[in-house]
């Protein structure tokens, strides 16, 4: 270093010359030799502003993520020399992933040409130059940068942030006041204070579980890198960074928000020195349409991860094949401080590699997700891999321990994770669900080994024991899973999610009352459990405790207003104690909840029906069927009103005949109301042998209860065939014959 | 990406600036080092000491944001040592800086310690500083001159930009004030540190 005194020296007296100088100096000519231009007589506001418009002011400005500004000739000269270190170190402007790799929308840096501009201009003396030759300075967008969203909400408690100590993560809890199901094209975050949020990820929870979360200590928000119950919807990643511009999203793609779902934020925040308060603001764009086309988020994993303290090159790998062709339209790795590199990749079918990302200088703090400038398409066959590797030595600075710890996978950022997220596009929107069950399988799997491990070396431990016990029952393995969860709570009986699932499982092999007792117990642990309410209220209508069961759907829907399974259950009671009125009320609400959910359509049909409102009856019929095409229940009662009704609007024997003879398909001709339904709609028809015929079919067939209840009626309408006379439905408070 | 150690000063400033000025030579007068009010103030002069022993400089900049999150840890270190004759000073070396801004950040982030605006670098130069945060400690004398102790950063928490640790391991300005108090020598005079370059200097 010592060589370069002289021509410090040198610097230095240019420096102060040139600094003393007037500003605006005559640049030298510009004629003939134009690289002599560009490389000597710089000023800010020819060569310089340019750059830093486009590349460093956008967060260097008031109100954003920057400590500071950089907007004016002062503003950047003061600060030259430390602009030309962060540049030609390339901490700024920030972007990690490998310049020479794939590439990416809004892709920050600057090329070599103008880190060295930055250098030489300073070298020079700062000059400021003519003022005509300063460019326009760039103009923001006040407000929010999608434009006006159509659900604004916020943090309900406002989270205060020590002045000093460690990073902090925390998952931030927050329920989206939407009364009706909505699709999302897109999603902004005004986190509220900018330069200590570091970034921030979202996920939504339809369960609420995560309030439970929440509740454990006094504060807004819990600690945690793992979302839990919280999930990623419908394939859509939402994450915040300093500078980046929402993504505005498709025209054919949304994510399904149903009412009564929370958003779980994650922030990444960075102590300032002072104590700081956020409450940060979400704002909802929806799509007016739902979507036609998927898109799916494929969660790569491998939680095996055990770091002996002091290994330098700890590798961590996870791979999956894609069983369908997609598009690769975003990636977003995560790990956390001891990563030092990550690369993905994709090996082709005809073994060609093709880059997904690959970051050789991995920091935790400048965590992204990357979307492709152009998607990237995968064949079906492809495998998607990662290797990450980690540094637990004493010699990566970020080390969150000194002197170094094992580490493992876990959920505090001092905890290690290995995971990729690659947002995809299913070529053909058809394979969405193969490739959803697909993924779910191998992850399912690869969990399920992990847990498996862990609770073999750790037999004590009621928390491994428990997610082994989820995994097998998510895989259908209902005995082993029940094993597990036993043993869990035998380990540790205040677990609210065991006692849930396990009532699932117990109940499903018809173990009523010891699935019941596992319900109440999962609610003495959290009395806000609205599925566990559902499912006890179910159990207690099976077993005849009518008011019991109204009790727990009313505190499901307290706990979830909109909550369309318990407002279907309700809805139910109330059909079958001569509320009819209110169970029409209740299924209304079902319907509103969730118009996906095809069964409450059809209750409230027939509900509909029994109130002598055939009209809407059948439109509600018509909607379940489009649902739900090979609902037996629709099929046959649809069949019915439309075969035998008066009203020339509704009668529409030809189509009554169509459902009624699919229910008879559908269900092998041995079953008796389809046989019933399509005799009316054949005797409607005039075909009266025909339906003489199938009445007949349906007496001869084996006696069951609903057979029995029946008969009398198929013998009456048989009657009627004979005299060539058909059933006739009118408008009324009740049809004849209603099943 | 490693700073560079080199000094800025140019070689014959080197010169007068060496070792030797801190010796038994009287102190430079800092007339150019104020007050908030504008009143030009000798922080190292006899008689602002009473029973002083140690002056410690902390050199900070509002707007820096690695200087700023070295608030608490300087206030921590404040506190430590708040019994012992040891004076810690808030400088602020961007002449940009005007008053009502310093009041502000020193209220917002907690400092009280006396403020000094080293408009014109005087103490800059004397310190070495070449970032905030930065710090300075003086051995005060009862002859009345001023030894630089030891000056540098104030712990390792940060490397370079972008890389630091998510706590620091050697608290190098704590373990200097202790040598200092017991008269030992500093295991280290000075260190690298790192953060926002002090504008203006040469």
């Amino acid at each position: 270093m010592k060589g370069k005194m002289g021509l410090s020296v040198c610097f230095a007296l240019l420096g102060f010359l040139f600094a003393s100088c007037k500003t605006d100096q005559e640049p030298p000519s510009t004629g003939l030799d134009n690289t002599r231009a560009e490389t000597e007589g710089l000023t800010f506001n020819r060569d310089i502003a340019p750059i830093v418009f486009h590349n460093c002011a956008p967060c260097h400005r008031p109100g954003q993520s920057g400590p500071f500004s950089l907007l004016s000739y002062r503003d950047v000269a003061k600060r030259a020399e430390q602009i030309v270190m962060v540049t030609q170190s390339r901490f700024m402007p920030p972007w990690r992933p490998d310049r020479a790799g794939n590439r990416f929308m809004n892709q920050r840096g600057l090329d070599k040409k103008e880190i060295r501009l930055l250098r030489q201009w300073t070298e020079q003396g700062r000059i400021e130059g003519r003022p005509e030759d300063l460019p326009e300075p760039p103009r923001w967008e006040e407000g929010w940068a999608l434009g006006k969203p159509d659900l604004v909400f916020r943090m309900e408690e406002s989270y205060e942030l020590a002045a000093g100590g460690r990073d902090v993560y925390r998952n931030f809890v927050i329920p989206i006041p939407s009364e009706e199901l909505r699709y999302v094209r897109a999603l902004d975050l005004r986190p509220g204070n900018k330069r200590i949020v570091h970034h921030a990820t979202m996920r939504i929870d339809r369960t609420l579980s995560s309030r439970d979360l929440d509740r454990l200590d006094s504060e807004p928000g819990f600690d945690s890198m793992i979302f839990s119950k919280a999930e990623i919807p419908d394939g859509f990643f939402l994450g915040w960074t300093p500078g980046k511009l929402p993504f505005k999203g498709y025209d054919d793609m949304a994510w399904r928000l149903e009412p009564g779902t929370d958003l779980v934020l994650q922030l990444h925040l960075q102590p300032s020195g002072k104590p700081e308060r956020i409450q940060p603001v979400i704002g909802l764009y929806f799509a007016d349409r739902p979507p036609s086309r998927s898109m799916m988020a494929i969660v790569l994993e491998n939680k095996d991860i055990d770091i002996p303290a002091g290994a330098e090159n700890h590798r961590v790998s996870a791979a999956y094949r894609l069983p369908v062709d997609v598009d690769a339209v975003s990636i977003y790795p995560h790990a956390h401080y001891l990563a030092k590199h990550t690369r993905v990749w994709a090996t082709l079918p005809d073994q060609s590699r093709l880059p997904l990302i690959r970051i050789e200088d991995w920091d935790f703090n400048w965590q992204d997700e990357y979307r492709y400038a152009e998607p990237i398409f995968l064949p079906k066959g492809t495998i998607v891999s990662f290797d990450y590797v980690y540094d637990n030595s004493p010699q990566n600075i970020r080390n969150p321990f000194h002197p170094p710890q094992r580490i493992v996978y876990g959920g505090q950022s001092t905890d290690e994770m290995a995971e990729l997220v690659l947002q995809v596009i299913p070529r053909d929107p058809k394979h969405l669900k193969l490739l959803m069950a697909d993924y779910n399988r191998a992850s399912l799997t690869r969990d399920l080994d992990y847990f498996l491990k862990k609770t073999l070396s750790a037999p004590r431990s009621a928390l491994f024991a428990y997610e082994t016990g989820l995994r097998y029952m998510q895989l259908g393995q209902r005995e082993k899973a029940i094993s597990f969860l036993e043993t869990s709570l035998g380990l540790d009986p205040a677990q609210t999610e065991a006692h849930f699932n396990l009532g699932v499982l117990l109940g499903g092999k018809g173990l009523d009352a010891k699935a019941a007792s596992h319900y109440r117990e999962a609610l003495k642990y959290n009395a806000n459990h609205a599925e566990a309410h559902l499912n006890l209220g179910h159990l207690m209508d099976k077993g005849g405790h009518l008011s019991k069961a109204t009790h727990h759907y009313r505190e499901a829907l307290r706990i979830k207003p909109g909550y369309a399974l318990a407002y279907n259950n309700l809805g139910f009671i109330y059909a079958r104690t001569n509320r009819l009125d209110e169970a029409i009320l209740c299924y209304q609400k079902a319907v509103r909840a969730d118009p996906q959910q095809a069964l409450s359509h059809t209750n409230l049909a027939e509900a509909l029906a029994l109130r002598g409102l055939f009209s809407k009856a059948v439109t509600n019929f018509e909607r379940a069927l489009q649902l739900a095409p090979d609902d037996i229940h629709a099929l046959t009662a649809l069949s019915w009103i439309l075969s035998t009704h008066t009203d020339p609007k509704l009668r529409n024997p030809k189509h009554g005949a169509v459902l009624a003879a699919r229910a008879c398909r559908l269900t092998n001709f041995r079953e008796p109301l389809p046989l019933v339904r399509l005799a009316a709609a054949s005797a409607a028809l005039n075909q009266f042998p025909r339906a003489l015929q199938l009445a007949e079919m349906a007496l001869i067939l084996p006696q069951t209860k609903q057979l029995q209840g029946l008969a009398g009626d198929i013998k009456r309408q048989m009657e009627l065939y004979r005299r060539g006379e058909t059933l006739k439905l009118g408008p009324g408070p009740r049809g004849q014959n209603e099943p | 990406m490693r700073f560079r150690p080199y000094s800025r000063l140019p070689i014959w400033l080197l010169l007068l600036a060496g070792p030797w000025s801190c010796g038994p030579r009287q102190a430079e007068p800092f007339d150019l080092v104020l007050d908030l009010a504008g009143n030009p103030v000798d922080p190292l002069a006899r008689s602002m000491r009473n029973d002083t022993e140690i002056a410690v400089f902390l050199f900070m900049a509002g707007e820096c944001p690695i200087s700023n999150r070295y608030a608490p840890e300087i206030q921590r270190i404040g506190r430590l040592f708040q019994k012992e004759p040891v004076r810690f000073w808030s400088v602020y070396p961007d002449p940009e800086e005007d008053p009502q801004s310093i009041s502000r950040h020193q209220k917002e982030f907690g400092y009280s310690f006396g403020i000094l605006r080293d408009t014109g670098h005087q103490l800059v130069k004397r310190c070495r500083a070449r970032v905030t945060p930065e710090a300075a400690v003086f051995l005060l004398n009862k002859q009345g001159s001023a030894t630089l102790f030891y000056h540098g950063r104030i712990d390792d928490r940060y490397a370079d930009f972008g890389q630091a640790r998510a706590e620091a391991t050697i608290h190098d300005l704590e373990r200097a004030l202790r040598a200092a108090l017991v008269g030992e020598p500093p295991l280290q005079t000075s260190t690298l540190a790192v953060g926002c370059f002090i504008p203006g200097l040469p």
